[in-house]
């Protein structure tokens, strides 16, 4: 579905990122892959198979000159997946300002300045899609999300702008905003705490996720942009605001 | 190691309802009516930002008192 196209795929050290970097490696594309853990894909079978379509580099999306560097060194590109973030969760009544200043710098800051550098050099191609990964806690007010669910929702608008600023190149943008999927990082955090029931499909895995990344990423998907998709296993259907 | 003290003092900065005379290291804090799921996230947030250790949820499920918490957190 993606043959020879070039993917750039930030926050590919696990969970989602990693699953969209295979995926693309799977249907032929050629991948550039940024974290700041370095990347394995040793543990994955298939991967032998496609290391030589497979350029990694690590470094922090929140200094300004590891962009730089990693802007400078990218090709034109097809396709863009900003997958990196953090998921932090924390009461209104206990936010601090750097709480605010963290969490928007990694998941909204960041996102900005890379596209706004990429498209500075010229490295995003005609007809190219990009991809932001979202949340449902943007579309919803569920408690102890609100940094998290806020910057998730910026990177939303923004993508809707950047839609429509880089339609006349045929560059389309859209956002996946997932619900709860079983990753490493769910083991570990909060999520135990916030509502994680109401999936009428239970909860996710990372592949499905993946699958709409790719359809966004390919030209299958030619006439969607500007758009928010929800993909929650139905939690939207019992919990509307 | 966390002086017990300073940290039932942090505990009683989070509960806006329950009167912090009844707040001790006896406390049996899930039969609280103030309890629910948001001051559970609010402990976990507190120690994270005064004491700088990330607790897990599992570690406020399996405690009964703030003593059990306290405990778990100093083990």
């Amino acid at each position: 579905m993606l043959f020879n196209k070039k993917i750039f795929i930030s926050g590919t050290s696990s969970g989602i990122g990693k699953q969209i970097a295979i995926d693309c490696l799977i249907n032929n594309s050629e991948i550039f892959t940024l974290s700041r853990k370095k990347t394995s894909f040793n543990d994955v079978e298939v991967y032998s198979k496609y290391i030589h379509r497979h350029i990694d580099f690590q470094g922090d999306l929140t200094i300004e000159e590891d962009i730089d560097l990693v802007v400078s060194k990218l090709p034109i590109l097809d396709g863009i997946v900003l997958n990196a973030g953090k998921v932090a969760y924390r009461p209104i009544a206990l936010i601090k300002q750097n709480n605010i200043r963290d969490i928007f710098m990694l998941n909204f800051d960041s996102n900005v300045l890379l596209i706004q550098k990429l498209l500075k050099s010229k490295k995003i191609n005609n007809n190219a899609s990009i991809v932001f990964i979202g949340s449902i806690s943007s579309h919803f007010g569920i408690k102890g999300t609100a940094l998290y669910a806020a910057s998730k929702a910026a990177l939303s608008s923004f993508s809707k702008v950047l839609a429509s600023e880089l339609s006349i190149n045929g560059i389309r943008s859209n956002t996946i905003s997932p619900g709860l999927v079983q990753t490493d990082e769910i083991n570990n955090n909060f999520h135990k705490i916030s509502d994680n029931k109401g999936y009428p499909l239970d909860l996710g895995s990372v592949k499905d996720i993946s699958n709409q990344v790719i359809f966004l990423l390919s030209n299958k998907s030619r006439w969607v942009t500007g758009t928010d998709i929800v993909i929650d296993g139905g939690y939207s259907l019992s919990n509307k605001i | 190691m966390i002086d017990k003290e300073q940290f039932l003092d942090k505990v009683k900065s989070i509960f806006d309802e329950t009167p912090h005379a009844k707040i001790t290291s006896n406390t049996n804090f899930k039969q609280l009516d103030e309890w629910n799921s948001l001051l559970a996230l609010s402990l976990i947030v507190m120690i994270e930002d005064n004491f700088s250790i990330l607790i897990s949820p599992d570690q406020i499920e399996n405690s009964k008192t703030f003593e059990d918490l306290f405990l778990s957190i100093n083990s």
